[in-house]
């Protein structure tokens, strides 16, 4: 105690340390009987995990955090600071660095304890789903004990704090939340998380008012709680402000339209900026990526794109013109023996298009995201649509009702290639069957249950004939040859995945000993963060989980020592993910 | 020679309500200044504004030197101050208050405040919620003592306080100020304390000053205590409807 800022510490740590007791207690107790009582679901499940680990935070802030500087007020302690020289100057100070002390120890503590009892200690990347491992949860903590300092300093009644700091949390981080729906920008998003600290600090400054500067000179206590409140007001603008200029203003979509992946490792791919709510193009540039190089080329004029088009070939296009084409990914070489229909007559919107490629051979130097290995292609004609698939070999080309003629009984509806002769196909009642692409002969795939089934999400397949599957009971290896599985142990990061995984949920790359997944996390509030997941396929374990910032970067393709990403929505941009250094490169940015 | 307090047309008002109107008041070093006046007449106000704690309006008002209202913190450093309860978190004992506040304070004997402690023999190691109130005055009055202040100001230190209490800490008061060239500035209704301590009275009636009485330069032939506490009677009298004796 050799400065009056430790003096000051020493006094709210002699002051709290009670409170601070009955707290840990209160809170050990809860988690003991957590543990001891609840089901073995919720113990694994990430959001009971996510509320368990911010329990402790939140008791604090409705009971430690508001008394802190009320206390004061309430006990008369106030006069007896204001006499002293620097008194609430320094107990100001004290009080927030203590706030932030406590605040941090009882994170770290709560982590500890979620760890602990809701996760087995052996889980890879565990801080991914527990408020300091999620930026939004962390946020939206410190942002309501922020405002739960902020407000108690003026208030008249420290217990009404915490419902105030709830209030303008909410008014400060729901605009937030509502510019990441619909045609939203993660970079967008990024700024306004960074003005929501913004007027929690505008808040701050009013409680300095009401607590040092306001008794410091003896100033009513109306005036103290105009001050406060007014400042409170204040910090809601950096917050509100943009949100009214996002709401006057047309939403604006800038994404990537991937196109083709050619034998020379070029990736072509149209950027579009959408600002009209009818979905037309306000303007769509072309490009060219070379997967090896990352030199980025762009393709004729700004308003041109490029297409996919009958014969292989590429051709730049006016604006416009191909409007209604969904995102479709080819490999070029890969459907030479199929004939494509003629339709030049048809309207854009249905002339034929290769769709829903899948990942190209495992052996091959590139590779394309989608679901499985399955070589699949969807070509539109008018209304109908045929369905192929292709073995890995190439050799044998089925169409849907090919494989329907091979086991009439099924009635197949879906189909996943593998890298053996025997294919996942699903039925009309989603239940999943090994079929015998010889013969026809099929057994019942028990790894994907009935209920289960709908929701199987199918990673890539390695060489040695396994597949990487998710459903809702986790992340499996199912082997085609022997029609065995086993679960890929990861921990809370897997079992995420598995509540969150979707159609934009991909395989990357693969080898025979390790697979890289695109897959995504969730988060406690927001959407889905996308993250990059390393499976060890001889172990089945999970080795390393990356997740990104970007929330809405997809995967479009990757060779041996990248990925290449999309940032989808307003920001546009393409990124290079680096394999070897874990780290993401820009290639172009929405300026370009 | 300056005084160490000079205020000038200070005025203080809550709402239309108006407590201090007017107010002129000089302290010389070396004076002990009993302010006098019944409850709710504006004495707490006008002292606490002598250090900053009221927001007032004056004309002049300077204390040691210094502008309360625009640099409170830097004068609270050469003021001593006692309330007229204790105001320490009740859980603190005194021995816990003194290092609290030492390092608030430029002029800071612990020597001496180790001294006034066992002058008055408080409980150092009590915290002052179990103090009692004559324990509790006495401890601030030790505190308010051992930084030394330029100016010291009581706010009814023997309020409610029993006789012999009242008594030690009137002794310890009188033998302890005025300070090296300091001054004191003491508020309190007990006219027997002001007979006793005063050089200089100061009456405090409808938020003015009313009356002043200089004793230090009243001849002592003329007047005895028990004369002087009668001038002052008759003049609280004549201010105030409910005379306190």
């Amino acid at each position: 105690m050799n400065s009056p800022l430790f003096t000051h510490i020493w006094k709210e740590w002699r002051e709290q340390r009670a409170s601070l007791a009955q707290i840990t207690i209160v809170v050990a107790i809860g988690f003991v009987m957590a543990a001891l009582l609840l089901p073995t679901e919720l113990l694994e499940n990430a959001v009971v995990g996510h509320i368990a680990a911010s329990i402790p935070l939140i008791i604090l802030c409705g009971t430690v955090v508001p008394d802190l500087l009320s206390r004061e007020r309430k006990k008369g302690g106030l006069e007896f600071l204001a006499r002293t020289p620097g008194g609430l100057r320094n107990a100001w100070m004290a009080k927030l660095v203590f706030a932030i002390l406590i605040v941090v120890a009882t994170a770290l503590g709560g982590e500890f304890a979620t760890q602990l009892i809701f996760e087995p200690l052996e889980s890879v990347n565990r801080t991914i789903w527990t408020p300091l491992g999620d930026p939004t949860a962390l946020l939206i903590i410190v942002t309501l004990i922020v405002w739960t300092f902020a407000t108690s300093a003026w208030l008249s009644n420290g217990l009404l704090a915490l419902p105030c700091a709830v209030i303008l949390t909410m008014a400060t981080i729901a605009p937030a939340l509502w510019m990441s729906t619909g045609f939203n920008a993660s970079r967008v998003q990024g700024i306004f998380y960074a003005l929501v600290p913004l007027g929690a600090a505008i808040g701050l400054c009013g409680s300095w008012f009401a607590f040092v500067s306001g008794p410091r000179r003896g100033r009513s206590n109306r005036w103290i709680t105009a001050v406060g409140a007014g400042c409170c007001v204040l910090g809601l603008v950096p917050s509100l402000a943009p949100a009214a200029i996002r709401a006057s203003f047309p939403p604006r979509e800038c994404f990537v339209q991937p196109v083709a992946l050619n034998d020379d490792g070029t990736f072509l791919f149209n950027r579009v900026i959408r600002t009209t709510a009818d979905g037309d193009d306000d303007h769509v540039t072309a490009f060219e990526v070379d997967l090896a190089t990352r030199r980025v080329r762009q393709l004729g004029e700004d308003g041109e794109r490029v297409a996919f088009q009958r014969g292989h070939q590429m051709r730049h296009t006016p604006p416009l013109q191909w409007r209604g084409l969904d995102a479709q990914v080819v490999r070029v070489s890969d459907f030479r023996s199929i004939v494509l229909p003629q339709s030049d007559a048809a309207a854009p919107r249905h002339h034929p298009s290769p769709a829903d490629f899948g990942r190209a051979d495992v052996t091959s130097r590139f590779a394309v995201g989608c679901e499985g290995s399955g070589h699949s292609l969807a070509v539109h004609q008018g209304q109908s649509t045929t369905r192929y698939f292709r073995d890995r070999s190439g050799e044998r080309v089925f169409s849907l009702e090919q494989l329907t003629a091979l086991a009439p009984e099924l009635s197949i509806t879906s189909a996943v290639v593998t890298a053996s002769d025997t294919w996942l196909v699903r039925d009309a009642q989603f239940v999943w069957w090994w079929l015998d692409v010889r013969d026809g002969s099929h057994e019942r795939c028990t790894a994907l249950e009935v209920e289960l089934g709908s929701l199987a999400k199918f990673g890539p397949a390695t060489l040695s004939g396994e597949l990487l599957v998710a459903d809702g009971g986790g992340l499996k290896l199912l082997d085609a040859t022997t029609h065995e599985w086993r679960v890929v142990e990861g921990g809370a990061s897997v079992r995420n995945i598995v509540n969150v995984l979707d159609e934009q949920a991909c395989s990357v790359l693969a080898d025979d000993a390790f697979v890289w997944m695109s897959v995504y996390i969730a988060e406690t509030v927001g959407k889905p963060r996308p993250a990059a997941l390393r499976v060890d396929v001889a172990n089945a374990r999970v080795t390393e989980c990356i997740a990104f910032d970007e929330p809405n970067a997809l995967p479009l393709a990757a060779n041996d020592d990248g990925v290449l990403y999309q940032s989808r929505h307003l920001s546009g941009d393409v990124i290079w993910f680096d394999l070897a250094t874990r780290e993401a490169h820009t290639l172009i940015t929405a300026k370009d | 020679m300056n005084p160490l307090v000079t205020v000038r047309g200070l005025s203080k008002h809550y709402g239309r309500q108006h407590v201090l109107e007017s107010i002129d008041l000089e302290l010389h070093a070396d004076q002990i200044c009993v302010l006098l006046g019944s409850n709710g007449v504006g004495k707490s106000t006008l002292l606490r504004s002598l250090i900053g704690l009221e927001d007032v309006k004056a004309d002049t008002l300077e204390v040691l030197g210094l502008d309360p209202r625009r640099k409170p913190d830097a004068l609270r450093r050469l003021v001593g101050w006692v309330p007229d309860h204790s105001d320490v978190p009740a859980w603190m004992t005194p021995a816990e208050c003194a290092r609290f506040q030492e390092h608030c304070y430029d002029g800071w004997d612990s020597s001496r405040l180790a001294q006034l402690f066992d002058r008055l023999d408080v409980p150092t190691r009590r915290a002052f919620a179990k103090l009692s109130r004559g324990e509790a005055a006495k401890a601030m009055l030790a505190l308010a003592l051992a930084s030394r202040p330029k100016l010291l100001i009581l706010d009814e230190p023997l309020a409610r306080l029993d006789p012999r209490t009242k008594a030690e800490v009137l002794a310890c008061l009188l033998a302890e100020v005025p300070i090296d060239g300091g001054a004191c500035l003491l508020a309190t209704h007990n006219l027997d304390v002001a007979v006793r301590a005063a050089d200089r009275v100061l009456v405090l009636a409808n938020g003015r000053v009313e009356s002043a009485v200089d004793v230090s330069n009243i001849d002592s032939t003329q007047t005895t205590p028990c004369g002087l506490r009668a001038r002052l009677e008759r003049l609280y009298d004549s201010n105030t409807l409910e005379p306190v004796r």
